[in-house]
């Protein structure tokens, strides 16, 4: 019994300090603008709507496009994309309304929160992103 | 002495402040009860007196859906005819919306679910944007929802035929504005209709909790003759 009670506070403790450029409070920023912006189409645990509407939960694409995420909420999506085997036509409305900051918290949620990432965007490289 | 006799006056007062209470409780209750097994008949209703047998007999008239006639997303013809002695929901929306749609959709993905195989009840989702939502289109965005085309069906007609429906049917607005996203501007109502055609409730198809009662009532108006 206690060889397991220290296996979990080491691990707790492992697991706390492997994910030390993860700002909580950004992520909470971003949760916010997704429950604002994103969360009627892309739900609130990010499934999705049927084949309308493709999921961020656990979605390939996210961890294959990373650096195009900030463009793609910027912009919009007009073309036909697969996520997780599905193919999905749906136009995705942009929002130019959203400053760089607050795309970079937003991301950074999505990422932190949908594709279990702990290696988030700088604000920095999320305008070096929206440059190209 | 005085006391004793206080504690008894208090005491009877007590029992009838009770009785009384109890009796309205009951009251109350009981027109709970009955709103809930029967459902309000909307829109005007006119008296019409006829004679039947010689005498003269007074009639309500309840106003029904007027005559349409669309296009489901395989290009078959739907009209009153197709939802005669059926119950059913219809709702407008386009398949483009940016905004309420895609939750009205998962919520309407909930009803259909829960009755389907239920030869007595219908879903009619009207677009109100003819011009990008062609019948391709429709047949697509059904096959997508899960839909199977012949229970859940998604119907086409002229933007005015369908906005004049929307209006004077089901007291559900629609109407092109290109202020908001997506261009339209439409009321995210689901309207319950029943056996004979009268609209018998209009719930908001973006919350879950009004989409339940809409479900229950629905198993109501089932019963009904």
């Amino acid at each position: 019994m206690r060889v397991i009670i220290t296996l979990f506070i080491v691990s707790f403790f492992v697991a706390c300090m492997e994910a030390p450029q993860v700002n909580m409070q950004q992520v909470a920023h971003g949760q916010e603008l997704y429950e604002t912006h994103c969360v009627n189409c892309h739900q609130q645990d990010g499934k999705g709507i049927a084949r309308i509407v493709p999921p961020l939960l656990n979605a390939d694409y996210i961890v294959q496009n990373r650096n195009l995420l900030p463009q793609i909420i910027r912009n919009g999506m007009h073309q036909q994309i697969v996520v997780n085997g599905v193919m999905y036509q749906q136009k995705m409305p942009g929002n130019s309304q959203l400053t760089d900051a607050e795309l970079t918290a937003l991301v950074n949620f999505v990422e932190f929160r949908f594709a279990k990432s702990t290696q988030l965007l700088s604000a920095d490289s999320v305008k070096l992103l929206l440059r190209k | 002495m005085e006391k004793p006799l206080y504690k008894i006056n208090n005491m009877r007062n007590k029992i009838s402040y009770s009785i009384q209470a109890i009796t309205l409780i009951g009251l109350i209750g009981s027109c709970n009860f009955s709103t809930q097994n029967k459902l309000p008949i909307l829109g005007n209703r006119v008296a019409e007196e006829k004679m039947i047998d010689g005498k003269l007999v007074v009639d309500t008239i309840y106003q029904t859906i007027p005559a349409f006639s669309l296009l489901n997303q395989d290009s078959v013809v739907v009209n009153n005819e197709t939802v005669k002695g059926k119950i059913y929901v219809a709702d407008f929306f386009f398949t483009s919306c940016p905004t309420i749609c895609p939750v009205m959709k998962k919520e309407m993905i909930r009803v259909h679910e829960k009755f389907k195989g239920n030869n007595q009840v219908v879903i009619l989702s009207h677009t109100i944007d003819p011009d990008f939502d062609t019948l391709a289109v429709l047949r697509d965005y059904a096959n997508r929802l899960g839909a199977d085309g012949k229970q859940w069906m998604f119907l086409w007609g002229e933007r005015k035929q369908v906005y004049e429906l929307a209006e004077k049917g089901y007291y559900a607005s629609a109407a092109v504005d290109s202020t908001e996203p997506g261009g339209f501007i439409h009321s995210g109502g689901f309207i319950l209709v029943d056996k004979q055609q009268r609209v018998r409730g209009i719930y908001d198809g973006t919350s879950t909790a009004d989409v339940d009662k809409l479900m229950g009532d629905m198993e109501v108006l089932l019963k009904e003759e």
